[in-house]
């Protein structure tokens, strides 16, 4: 079997399209490298669409710690402990053995039917928790960032009579954006990571359709040999990292280009080892 | 002739399906029969132990523990950020400076 014929028959196999039947003996290189990379699409599918909803989520609720009044901030405040101070696993776990007691025929709402056993399935309830997760982790960052923005700023704002809304989004939220950039990298590098974490969990994988490390873990089963499927794992997942680091990059400049260069702060690597 | 094994595989299953097609499949249900002759009949079920299933409260065990360590490490770190950020221009800094005055 060419390895053409292959990536044909195992390419799209972790969202169902192509061969139902993995491999079982014999595997090649080009075997594992197209499986793994198959499942790759489900990270890069809760990584991204976990990362856009969870930052529109993080800005209100970095918002709403902020705030003044404390029935805004201590939702926030909640919010953010529950997600940061438990282990992804574990909210993992949990939301699956929630959401599985779910009634099977759909909750009834004024005699219309909601399904909801969709709920259970990986690709809604592992998005829904990656994305909370994300959304208190990235919350505090940009909490922290809206704490350190300059003083002067804010006097400026108050001196030319910029004021409420319109101060929060000329002023505040593009400093606060600028100066949480890096640590939001690192924050979205992570959430990358941490995707490989949902069908260890309680999610299911129904039909063998799982993400990257699903597969590795099933090669490694069939071969005994994990020093080959881990590291085609880790491999794709430095690429994925590259291609993250480029993206948040480029926003990164586009964020400081009103600054000396001298003063333009660069995004490192800092790795987070546990969450 | 020689056979490639993705030949060989379809020749199988080909073979499976019209010889010994199960009721199942006339049903409908073929995705089950599918998947239960794929990974064995036997194992039913991922967890598999003689006692019973003990996951949830270990883990809402580890979970209050998680949240117990947090919210320690959350009250030295505010601490440590508060002293941290007084008298330093930022808006955190004029909050303590407004608050105190």
């Amino acid at each position: 079997m060419s390895c053409l014929q292959t990536i044909s028959d195992y390419g799209l196999r972790s969202i169902g399209y192509g061969e139902r039947i993995l491999p079982k003996t014999d595997f090649t290189l080009c075997e594992q490298f197209t499986l793994i990379g198959s499942g790759l699409v489900w990270n890069v599918y809760f990584g991204v669409f976990a990362l856009l909803c969870g930052f529109v989520l993080a800005n209100a609720v970095a918002m709403a710690k902020a705030s003044h009044l404390a029935a805004f901030r201590k939702p926030a405040e909640w919010f953010i402990f529950v997600f940061r101070g438990s282990p992804l696993f574990i909210q993992f776990f949990l939301a699956y053995e929630a959401l599985v007691l779910l009634p099977r025929d759909g909750i009834v709402v004024f005699g219309m039917i909601f399904e909801v056993s969709w709920l259970s399935r990986a690709w809604a309830g592992a998005l829904i928790v990656l994305f909370l997760n994300t959304a208190a982790y990235s919350a505090e960052i940009f909490y922290g960032a809206l704490r350190s923005i300059p003083k002067g700023d804010l006097e400026a704002a108050d001196a030319y009579g910029i004021s409420g809304w319109s101060r929060f989004m000329r002023i505040q939220w593009p400093t606060m954006m600028r100066l949480a950039w890096p640590a939001y990298t690192n924050e979205a590098i992570f959430l990358f990571h941490s995707t490989t974490l949902v069908f260890f969990s309680g999610f299911p994988a129904f039909g063998q359709r799982g993400d990257a490390l699903y597969y590795a873990s099933y090669l490694v089963d069939k071969t005994f040999n994990p020093f080959i499927p881990y590291p085609i794992v880790a491999f794709y997942f430095i690429l994925l990292t590259l291609a993250l680091i480029w993206t948040f990059g480029a926003i990164n400049r586009r964020l400081n280009r009103h600054l000396p260069s001298n003063e333009r702060s660069k995004i490192k690597l800092r790795p987070q080892i546990i969450r | 002739m020689q056979l490639a094994s993705s030949e060989i595989r379809q020749c199988y299953r080909s073979l499976f399906t019209y010889t010994y097609t199960p009721l199942l499949f006339l049903l409908g249900v073929q995705d089950i029969v599918y998947w239960a002759r794929e990974l064995g009949g036997a194992k039913t079920s991922v967890y598999a132990y003689a006692h019973p299933d003990w996951r949830l409260y270990y883990f809402l065990g580890l979970l209050v523990f998680y949240l117990g360590m947090t919210k320690l490490s959350e009250v030295v770190l505010t601490r440590v950020q508060n002293r941290l950020s007084l008298g330093q221009a930022t808006a955190a800094g004029e909050a303590q400076r407004k608050a105190a005055a």
